[in-house]
């Protein structure tokens, strides 16, 4: 599904990324942790395509083409998805029409014929329900006076109705509480199929309790620099990353 | 003297009965004494009125040759009255409910507020001075139908007109009033509108404009009374000179008004907004908002002025701008004025004046859009919130459409 | 009239503290105002010859220039022939040192609470005290000196640091800028030299106390502060002058020029005497206070609290040039009686990645005129140039005003403008919290105020925000209503 090899990313004159490998299978949930500033959310930013992340060494391939080479909106027509960390209000423009739009404009893209509006607006609803979110927020601009939990919420939203192929959280379990966390666990675990991968950048292992990943990775100081399975993540838990200092002293 | 004034000075075609013969001669005294606004003129700083100079007004008079009436499309049916060339045409409201239709009477011309010191009102004495076909509308009922102003020129058309239009409301009648501009040519509409909204009465004035060459200097005076509501909405989609000077007077208690406005501008257009809301009596209440997007090499002006005066205590007013600069050649240039005399008020502006968030275009990207309609989706979301208060929902989506075309 | 706002009103007796006026001998130049007297000017002050060529040609250019015409400010016509353009206190010859100053005028200056002599004087700050038309002295000179900073008075820098004002006079306001600054380029008086050389921070407060004594003249001084590369300095001006029923003139011109990154704070405490209850006499301020960001990454900041003048027309700006250079601009007004302000600042930003702040509270009393006039424009070539702009407006009774006109130019697609502005009373539900606490409705009301206003007062030297409080506090006697 996602291939990463030796990335290296630059934002603005400063190395973020320095040589990260990264292998996702079809129907894989790895989670990605470390403390921060090591680079989590600038690996989200790099896959989604942002400007201002240059990528100066490396390759991705992503259902077997190269990542790298699209747009942003043509990645997320290829099916990668990234929920934003700080999901951005944007005034002026409702949730519906926003979701409708991007998920026509995906189909436009994969040669597909528009939504209809009916189904449309009974899969939002469902999944409105399933997050426990009022139907108003139909009505409301994007993201704009949500709350910040509300916020994540919306995220997962539009993930369930733009179904990707893979799926870049991160860190969208910071600020939730634990029933908004449950909920938000819940939306991924529904999702998850022998297809669909996911990638979970998270700080705290708290959500993998809830969401359990089938690999976990360490990234520190631009780099993967441990991998194992869910204990991994326990023990980080425990012991913290001070564990990696060594390393990093060494690096 | 300037160019300009002196292509004015020569005495109009048509003569009037005397009472409007004698206003006419004042104002044209005023013109000629002040002349036309220059550069340091505050209240036109930014207004080019230099390219009206190059243009020849001196033939001036209807323009026989395109007689022709363009239809404008309308998104309801409606009591039109076709405004062509300047020329104001009533044919078509024969004899409905409610409303009346008179030429306009000396008595009914309230220049007061004009100022006759400098040029700064200028445009509203020339249009006195050469005022040749002057209507009053008298709106004694709620009628079923909105009244469509509806004003287009040719493309020939290279003239100056003086249109002059009131409108009156008597008490407790609600109307909506549509007027639209699709000007061609090269010629220059000066339009003068006055509106009286009596006690309880409710004026919901929309105002849509498509114009080219031809330029649009309009200014629209409403007086409320007791516990009237005025609103405007505006939407100019374009216009190389679109001066729209916009002029609420709060005059009884509880009277309120709401203006809002878009302008998306692209090439060389220009829009200069001026308004004012005086708050004469309280409690009075005024909100405002007016968004401007330049392309190209535009230019957006707004100048808002509110004013509270020694007696408009518990008074409220509002008022924002947002401005969105789309090239590097293009030109915004914002001042929201309050003037406050009372102590018992409250009133807030803001204004803002920037692009568009990277962020947000890359939110848009990364759900699938394209560069194009993650612009174009920002773009209409940042105007089309001032459509939002518009109570009606078809007239909204008739609004926003228009607005989403234009984009 | 509630019975609260009668008390209050017996209270607007005059407060103003330094309304006393010095006997002191004086020597005067007559009354009006011709090339005679601008050399007559230079020649007291023994100026170089280049320096009263360049007064003669701000002379003649404001001879075809009109006074202005205000929309917002009433201003009986001022007869420029009538007011003495210069006045000293009589000495012998030019005081070496402090201590050879006339006791009179120290003692002046130790009612007016800037003591001069050594034991008394304030510790770290340095004072340059002006009355009239000339320097009295200016403490700490030796200090100053050995961190090869240069303080003071204009005319001692005109004679002993001759190129340095050469180069730099008029290079950010000209002399052709505006009417009063035309007038004052003509016939300049006192005001302080500030020389910070390169990376240099200037070891403690500069301040000057401006001083207005003689009868029917007016005051012109003339300030410059020149901050090399690398160099910071904190400066402080405090005003004052005697009660009189007749109007006087008071029209300065401050340059600032800050080079690459340096930094210059300027912050003002003005207290010219307002007129009494009924608006009779005061002082029009008419002032121009520019500070140039020359070089890269340069900071300008701007404070003033400004109680007193009749009239007070003045809009400490900043043009930024160098790139990343900042502006900032705090700004405290109150105006009580009939006093009128209009004030506000421009924010020109030209240069690249250049931020500005303004934060002007406005508060009106009485039957007083209050006005924010500000501009800031985005040029061409500003990229992602910054403003960020709030206005408030306090109104304390029915009969005054409260005004606010920005202009706002951009030119820039990248620049970002924010601005915000309010107008308000102080909420009866405030008043009545405060009170229901135990304290009276003057206290309350100051209480208040000093919340509105702490944005600004924290922005000045410590010692001057206690003085700019107190003032706020004596200004807004009587003003609850």
């Amino acid at each position: 599904m996602l291939k990463i090899n030796n990335l290296h990313v630059q934002v603005g004159d400063k190395d973020i990324l320095k040589g990260l490998n990264l292998e996702v299978g079809p129907g894989e949930v790895h989670a990605i942790m470390g403390p921060n500033g090591s680079g989590k959310s600038t690996l989200g930013y790099s896959l989604a395509g942002r400007d201002g992340y240059e990528v100066t060494d490396g390759s991705v391939l992503f259902d077997g083409q190269n990542l790298l080479e699209l747009e942003a909106e043509e990645r997320a027509a290829a099916g990668l998805f990234l929920a934003f960390q700080y999901p951005v209000e944007i005034p002026g423009v409702n949730n519906a029409y926003f979701l409708r739009a991007a998920l026509n404009a995906q189909r436009k893209a994969r040669g597909e014929d528009e939504v209809d509006s009916i189904d449309f607006l009974r899969a939002v609803r469902e999944q409105l329900k399933a997050l426990q979110m009022d139907d108003s927020l139909l009505k409301r601009a994007v993201n704009e006076g949500f709350s910040g939990g509300e916020k994540k919420r919306n995220e997962m939203v539009q993930m369930a109705v733009l179904q990707p192929k893979l799926a870049i959280l991160d860190e969208t379990d910071s600020g939730l509480d634990i029933d908004a966390l449950k909920l938000v666990a819940e939306g991924v675990n529904r999702l998850r199929n022998d297809e669909r991968s996911f990638v979970v950048i998270t700080h705290y292992q708290r959500l993998l309790e809830h969401l359990v990943p089938d690999q976990v990775h360490v990234l520190s100081n631009g780099r993967i620099v441990e991998s194992g399975g869910r204990e991994l993540a326990e023990r980080l838990e425990q012991e913290g990353y001070g564990f990696l200092s060594p390393e990093e002293d060494a690096a | 003297m300037s160019e300009l004034l002196e292509q004015f000075s020569a005495p109009p075609l048509i003569e009037l009965e005397s009472d409007l013969e004698a206003l006419r001669k004042h104002a044209q005294k005023v013109l000629m004494q002040h002349g036309f606004p220059q550069r340091k003129t505050e209240a036109w700083k930014y207004t080019p009125i230099a390219a009206l100079e190059r243009r020849d007004w001196s033939s001036d008079g209807p323009d026989e040759s395109a007689a022709r009436t363009e239809s404008i499309e309308l998104p309801f049916d409606a009591h039109r009255i076709p405004v062509h060339n300047g020329q104001i045409d009533t044919s078509q409201l024969n004899e409905i409910d409610g409303l009346h239709i008179e030429p306009l009477r000396a008595e009914q011309i309230d220049t007061s507020a004009y100022v006759d010191h400098d040029p700064s009102d200028a445009f509203a004495w020339l249009n006195l001075a050469r005022l040749e076909q002057g209507i009053c509308i008298r709106v004694t009922h709620t009628l079923e139908r909105p009244l469509a102003l509806q004003f287009s020129s040719s493309d020939q058309f290279k003239q100056a007109a003086h249109p002059r239009i009131r409108i009156e409301l008597a008490e407790g009648v609600e109307a909506t009033l549509f007027e639209q501009h699709r000007l061609h040519g090269s010629g220059l509409i000066n339009l003068v509108m006055d509106l009286q909204l009596a006690a309880g009465s409710s004026l919901q004035h929309l105002m849509q404009r498509q114009n080219d060459e031809s330029a649009l200097i309009a200014r629209t005076e409403a007086q409320l009374e007791q516990a009237a509501h005025y609103q405007a909405y505006v939407l100019d989609l374009g216009g190389a000179l679109t001066r729209q000077d916009l002029k609420v007077h709060l005059n009884e208690s509880r009277a309120r008004t709401r203006i809002h406005g878009v302008a998306a501008l692209k090439d060389k257009q220009l829009v200069d907004y001026h308004t004012a809301i005086q708050h004469r009596v309280g409690p009075s209440h005024s909100e405002e908002d007016f968004r401007i997007l330049a392309d190209n090499h535009s230019m957006g002006v707004f100048n808002g002025r509110i004013h509270m005066l020694p007696g408009a205590d518990d008074s409220h007013s509002d008022m924002n701008t947002a401005n969105l600069l789309l090239s590097e050649h293009a030109r915004i240039n914002t001042k929201p004025e309050l003037e406050i005399h009372a102590e018992e008020v409250t009133a807030s502006h803001g204004a803002t004046v920037g692009q568009l968030e990277e962020a947000a275009r890359f939110y848009l990207r990364s759900r699938g859009l394209n560069d194009a309609e993650a612009l174009a989706l920002l773009k209409f979301g940042f105007a089309a919130a001032a459509f939002d208060a518009l109570e009606s929902e078809p007239l909204r989506q008739w609004f926003t459409d228009r607005l989403k075309q234009a984009l | 009239m509630s019975q609260t706002q009668q008390q209050v009103e017996q209270l607007i007796q005059s407060r103003y503290k330094a309304g006393f006026y010095t006997d002191i001998e004086s020597e005067t130049v007559g009354a009006g105002l011709n090339e005679d007297v601008i050399a007559m000017i230079s020649a007291k002050k023994e100026e170089p010859a280049w320096l009263l060529e360049w007064r003669l040609k701000a002379f003649h250019h404001w001879q075809t220039m009109v006074g202005p015409n205000w929309a917002k400010l009433k201003l009986p016509a001022i007869d420029f022939q009538k007011i003495h353009y210069y006045a000293a206190p009589k000495q012998e010859n030019r005081p070496k040192s402090l201590d050879e100053v006339d006791p009179k005028l120290l003692e002046t200056f130790d009612k007016l609470g800037v003591p001069l002599h050594e034991r008394a004087r304030l510790a770290g700050v340095a004072v340059d005290a002006v009355f009239d038309s000339v320097s009295v002295g200016t403490t700490f000179q030796k200090e100053l000196k050995e961190a090869g900073v240069i303080f003071c008075s204009f005319s001692e820098a005109a004679r002993e640091h001759p190129d340095l004002v050469r180069e730099h006079l008029g290079s950010v306001v000209p002399y052709r800028d505006n009417y009063f600054a035309c007038l004052n380029s003509a016939v300049f008086s006192d005001g302080s030299f500030v020389y910070v050389p390169k990376d240099t921070r200037c070891p403690m407060e500069l301040s000057t106390y401006f001083r207005i004594n003689a009868r029917d003249t007016g005051q012109f001084e003339r300030t410059l502060i020149i901050a090399e590369p690398g160099a910071e300095v904190s400066y402080l001006e405090g005003c004052t002058a005697p009660m009189r029923d007749e109007n006087q003139l008071h029209a300065a011109v401050v340059e600032l020029v800050a080079q690459e990154k340096s930094k210059i704070k300027y912050s003002t405490v003005q207290n010219w005497y307002p007129g009494d209850e009924n608006g009779k006499g005061g002082i029009y301020n008419f002032v121009t206070k520019r500070g140039d960001c020359r070089g890269d990454d340069s900071r300008i900041s701007w404070t003033q609290v400004e109680t007193g003048s009749a009239i007070t027309w003045k809009y400490p700006s900043c043009v930024l040039r160098g790139d990343r250079s900042a502006g900032e601009f705090y700004s405290v007004a109150l105006t009580h009686n009939h006093q009128q302000a209009d004030t506000g600042t421009k924010m020109i930003h030209l240069g690249k990645d250049t931020t500005s702040k303004v934060i002007s509270k406005g508060i009106s009393c009485g039957k007083s005129q209050n006005s924010y006039r500000g501009l800031v424009r985005m040029a061409k070539r500003a990229d992602n140039a910054r403003n960020y702009t709030q206005c408030d407006s306090l109104l304390i009774g029915k009969t005054c005003g409260a005004h606010t006109f920005p202009y706002i130019e951009s030119a820039n697609p990248t620049a970002k403008i924010e601005h915000e502005a309010t107008t308000s009373k102080i909420g009866d539900d405030q008043l009545f919290y405060c009170r229901s606490r135990g304290m009276d409705e003057e206290e309350a009301v100051a209480l208040i105020v000093d919340g509105f206003c702490k944005e600004v007062f924290k922005e000045l030297p410590m010692e001057f925000a206690v003085e700019a409080k107190a003032l706020l506090e004596i200004s807004l006697e009587g003003a609850v209503g």
